[in-house]
């Protein structure tokens, strides 16, 4: 058993060898692939969690007309609580808010009756439903024209940055790792020819399968892997010159810590599944080709 | 005396390239253990397409190709290796690495077949003993005649001490001299007992060493001298010790003059190169 692997990784290391400029290719390639798609994906992750944590401050303001009876506000209120993505609906009493008004800014109020009109806070679960909730509570009769406030950009921005990218993602991605799959299937597909004639001798001699491709086999997978390894390192310090940056800000809360065993493996194993998809194919391809 | 086995057997077999012409039509043949065939016959006659049916290079459109009693035909291609492990084959190219000497190059192919490093070595000494080209096994093939590169192509095909061996055109690339030279160490190999079959076109040392011919021509047999009458155009050599003598003149490189053989010597060269096959297979020399 030792002595057959001995030979296969003893293959393989010739198989590399005479290639070895494509092969590093190859790796600098997924490299890429993998470091862009990677680091796509963490901010990705990151802008969908700052989406996420805005709904819990996102709270929108409904203002109901004038003379509005408690009956009435007690009805509308039922109505948006039932609606779908509200977390919760609070009544804000004009009363109230004028009495809070007159505290915050006293030179504004002073001398002035109440002008503010009765209102709801309302709390949104759904950040993608903001649009649609706002279109429903504005076409109730008993609400303000223009009745409803909220954070409509920011909430805009998030999802225009999350679709974008996405979008990037994928298209830059997609296209990193359809030139890395050429380049892979080719170095395979080269070394498999620059080697033919061993691959006839195994062949004439009966040596397994295994043994004739595990190291052609190997030889994709080593290049994905190594790749892929790369590529969380680069994301890592990538990520570690980021941390060092929003550490100096003021205005951007701490980057909470790099996710290393999560990316390392997600890296290398993408990487790794990806070079031996591209050495099968290349093999496949190549079948009937040696014998 | 016991009858010999049949070790290969084609069953109306017919293999097509293309859908125009038939490789090989309808063949029925059966070669016996411990035989030595000829397979002879212009280009395209069919002689490669049977050898590559029986190591199962490709397969017949119909038919069977029967080896030691299994149907190899039919056989999955998982099964192909452990096939290719009980044969040798010998390419017409030999297909050495150039880069490797010949000792590299019989142990590369011994480590592929899946012997370890020790029975790597043992077996290796053997191999080279018996190809006489022990004296040789740190040479590249760079820096051997066509007979020695041939000669290490037929070792690296006994690295599985196969019961058959195929060569094709083993003798293509060789001149007359080194072609003798690469026959006789096939004939020794047959007469240890390895069923030998070689494709040929060859007809000088094919009619020379009186071996059973199976001429083929369009796919077809047309004539298989165990069964016919002796051929028209084979040598009328008057008697089977100026056969040998004739044979020992195509080998000046195992006799050189220096080491001229008694004539006790001359008679067991005769011996070694197969005088008795000959008569056996055509009594009427």
């Amino acid at each position: 058993m030792f002595d057959r692997l001995t030979f296969i990784l003893g293959e393989w290391l010739v198989s590399i060898r005479r290639n070895l400029g494509m092969v590093l290719l190859g790796i600098i390639t997924v490299t890429v692939c993998i470091f862009v798609s990677g680091g796509l994906t963490l901010t990705y992750l990151g802008v969908l969690k700052y989406g996420q944590s805005l709904t819990d401050k996102f709270e929108m303001r409904v203002f109901l007309r004038d003379k509005t009876s408690i009956a009435q506000i007690s009805t509308v209120a039922k109505q948006i609580r039932s609606m779908d993505g509200v977390a919760s609906v609070n009544w804000i009493p004009r009363d109230k808010a004028w009495e809070k008004m007159k505290i915050e800014y006293p030179e504004r109020t002073r001398d002035l009756d109440n002008v503010l009109p009765d209102a709801y806070k309302v709390v949104l679960k759904d950040l993608s439903r903001s649009d649609a909730l706002a279109k429903s509570i504005q076409a109730m009769p008993d609400v303000q024209p223009d009745g409803v406030r909220y954070l409509q950009n920011t909430q805009k921005k998030v999802e225009e940055s999350l679709k974008f990218l996405k979008w990037i993602g994928l298209v830059a991605g997609g296209l990193l790792a359809l030139v890395s799959g050429v380049l892979i299937f080719t170095v395979v597909r080269l070394t498999a020819m620059s080697r033919r004639l061993e691959l006839r001798i195994m062949s004439l001699v009966g040596a397994t399968y295994t043994t004739i491709y595990t190291p052609l086999l190997l030889e994709g997978t080593f290049q994905g892997l190594l790749g892929g390894l790369v590529a969380g390192l680069l994301l890592r310090l990538s990520y570690a010159q980021l941390q060092a940056v929003v550490k100096g800000s003021q205005f951007i809360s701490e980057l909470p810590p790099f996710p290393n065993n999560q990316v390392f493996i997600a890296c290398a194993g993408l990487g790794a599944a990806y070079g031996l998809l591209c050495s099968i194919l290349a093999l496949l391809n190549l079948r009937g080709k040696i014998r | 005396m016991q009858s010999p086995k049949p070790y290969v057997e084609f069953k109306d077999v017919s293999v097509s390239y293309r859908k125009q012409s038939e490789a090989v039509a309808k063949i029925n043949l059966t070669i016996d253990e411990g035989e030595f065939v000829f397979l002879v016959g212009k280009t395209g006659a069919g002689k490669s397409t049977l050898l590559k049916l029986i190591s199962r290079e490709i397969s017949p459109q119909s038919g069977t190709v029967v080896i030691d009693g299994k149907v190899i035909s039919e056989q999955f291609s998982i099964a192909i290796p452990r096939l290719r492990r009980k044969m040798g084959i010998v390419p017409q190219d030999f297909a050495l690495l150039p880069k490797k000497t010949v000792a590299e190059n019989i142990a590369y192919a011994s480590r592929a077949a899946g012997k370890t490093k020790r029975q790597t070595r043992r077996r290796m000494a053997f191999i080279l003993f018996g190809i006489h080209l022990e004296h040789k096994m740190h040479s590249f093939p760079d820096e051997l005649s066509g007979g020695e590169k041939q000669r290490v192509a037929i070792g690296r095909a006994l690295i599985n001490d196969p019961p058959i061996l195929l060569a094709d055109e083993p003798t293509g690339n060789l001149d007359p001299e080194h072609s003798m030279e690469v026959m006789q160490l096939l004939m020794n190999l047959n007469e240890r007992g390895t069923t030998v079959i070689v494709a040929s076109h060859d007809m000088m040392v094919v009619e020379q060493l009186g071996k059973r011919v199976i001429r083929l021509d369009e796919g077809r047999i047309i004539s298989d001298s165990k069964f016919d009458a002796p051929h028209p155009a084979q040598p009328e050599i008057e008697d089977a010790e100026e056969m040998g003598s004739q044979l020992a003149e195509d080998l000046p490189e195992t006799i050189t003059p220096e080491e001229e053989p008694e004539e006790e010597e001359s008679l067991q060269l005769v011996e070694d190169l197969g005088t008795p096959e000959i008569s056996e297979a055509n009594p009427n020399v």
